[in-house]
């Protein structure tokens, strides 16, 4: 049975040489994932399907560059953190000034249905909340956090993906911590 | 003062990026430093927190931009599904009109001639053995007619040139008279109004000097009479 890599390789390979259906089939693997990753660098739903459409977009343009020395899912998201810069300096996500505000749960609701729908509305809430908290990052620090929480890359990585030392790397996940344990504190701080 | 370890070692020590024995180091020190241990609980509050995310579905909305990403490499049917062949299929119906409108141009592009004699059919392109069929009668005598024509064409412009002449001449010499009875009219008009004027000179000159005796008169009869009372 052939592993993921092996098969993101073999789908690349083939949309890069014209066909379609690899192309579908890359796009329904990978949309999810840049679609949640674009979410919380832009914290709104709308801006994070912009994003995923210019990272495919990026994707799709660059194809046959892809040599395979490393993993589609890195190359992919070096697209996402570069792209995710340029709509940072573009403008400034909404969520910041509605973090922790009364929201309608229902507009929340995916378009899929969830086999629970209690517990997706519970978990659209603590989405809704990481991205607030994010949200509160500059975008340097909100890409490194990414890249480290959730993308589990090393420092070594992160500073090589955004050419900077392996210790400012730490800094600024360091800044970052500090700066979301303050927001978190203030935000649930009793009155 | 903030511990210099917390920042040297902190960060990586929550994302378990530390090497085993300075892992070691850092506990070591964490037991004796309440400044480290409560920026380490913290920390790990806030990774908890972001943790605590769980991928979510794409929204109704992100239909239109999938259809756009998929598209990227050509139509997509609304299953998503798409159809390899890069020509898509066509009844003949839908090519017959496009090939028969290609043929004809290509015909006229050609200059193709089909022809049907006793000895058979032939076909022929470009037109250029009929061209050279012409004779050198031919061309002489089309030539003598184009010199005929260039001669016709000369004369008539002469004869257009003269006329214009003539009708600015005419033009001229009548504008020429009128300006001279015009000049005729101004000086003999001139030369009434300076005899009339010097006719009333001379009037009002004889007049002044028939004041002037009178008044000479009276002045010796004045004189006169003066002398005559002394």
């Amino acid at each position: 049975m052939a592993s993921i890599i092996d098969e993101d390789q073999a789908l690349v390979a083939a949309a890069a040489a014209g066909s379609k259906q690899a192309w579908v089939d890359l796009v329904a693997r990978y949309e999810s994932r840049i679609y949640n990753q674009a979410l919380r660098l832009t914290g709104n739903s709308a801006d994070a399907l912009d994003l995923m459409q210019e990272v495919f977009i990026g994707v799709f343009k660059n194809l046959h560059r892809f040599r395979g020395e490393s993993k589609f899912s890195s190359w992919v998201f070096r697209i996402v953190h570069n792209k995710s810069i340029d709509l940072a300096r573009r403008w400034r996500p909404p969520v910041q000034q509605r973090q922790f505000e009364d929201t309608d749960d229902l507009a929340l609701l995916p378009s899929a249905s969830a086999n629970e729908p209690d517990e997706r509305l519970v978990q659209d809430r603590i989405n809704m909340q990481v991205q607030a908290l994010l949200a509160e990052l500059p975008i340097e620090q909100r890409l490194v956090v990414e890249l480290k929480i959730f993308q589990s890359q090393t420092f070594e990585e992160i500073g090589v993906l955004q050419d900077i030392s392996e210790n400012t790397a730490k800094t600024r996940f360091y800044s970052a911590l500090k700066k979301l344990k303050n927001v978190s504190e203030k935000n649930y701080a009793m009155p | 003062m903030q511990c210099p370890e917390t920042a040297r070692c902190l960060p990586a020590y929550v994302v378990d990026e530390l090497v085993p024995s300075e892992r070691e180091t850092f506990e070591a020190h964490l037991l004796g430093c309440g400044e480290c241990s409560a920026e380490l609980a913290s920390f790990a509050g806030v990774k908890n927190a972001l943790h605590a995310w769980s991928d979510t579905p794409l929204p109704a909305s992100a239909a239109a931009h999938r259809e756009r990403v998929r598209a990227l490499a050509g139509p997509v049917s609304s299953r998503g599904t798409v159809n390899e062949s890069r020509w898509p299929k066509l009844n003949w119906w839908q090519w017959a009109p496009s090939a028969i409108s290609f043929v004809l141009l290509a015909i006229l592009l050609v200059d193709a001639r089909f022809l049907a004699t006793d000895d058979g059919f032939s076909l022929s392109f470009g037109g250029q053995d009929n061209a050279n069929k012409t004779t050198g009668a031919e061309e002489m005598i089309s030539r003598e007619e184009v010199q005929q024509l260039i001669t016709r064409l000369e004369q008539r412009q002469d004869q257009n040139t003269i006329a214009l002449m003539q009708a600015v001449l005419s033009q001229t010499r009548e504008s020429n008279e009128a300006s001279f009875q015009q000049l005729f009219a101004f000086f003999e008009q001139q030369r009434l109004n300076d005899l009339e004027q010097v006719r009333a000179s001379y009037d009002q000159l004889a007049s002044s000097d028939f004041e002037t005796l009178r008044s000479l008169q009276q002045l010796a009869s004045y004189v006169s009479f003066n002398e005559s009372v002394r």
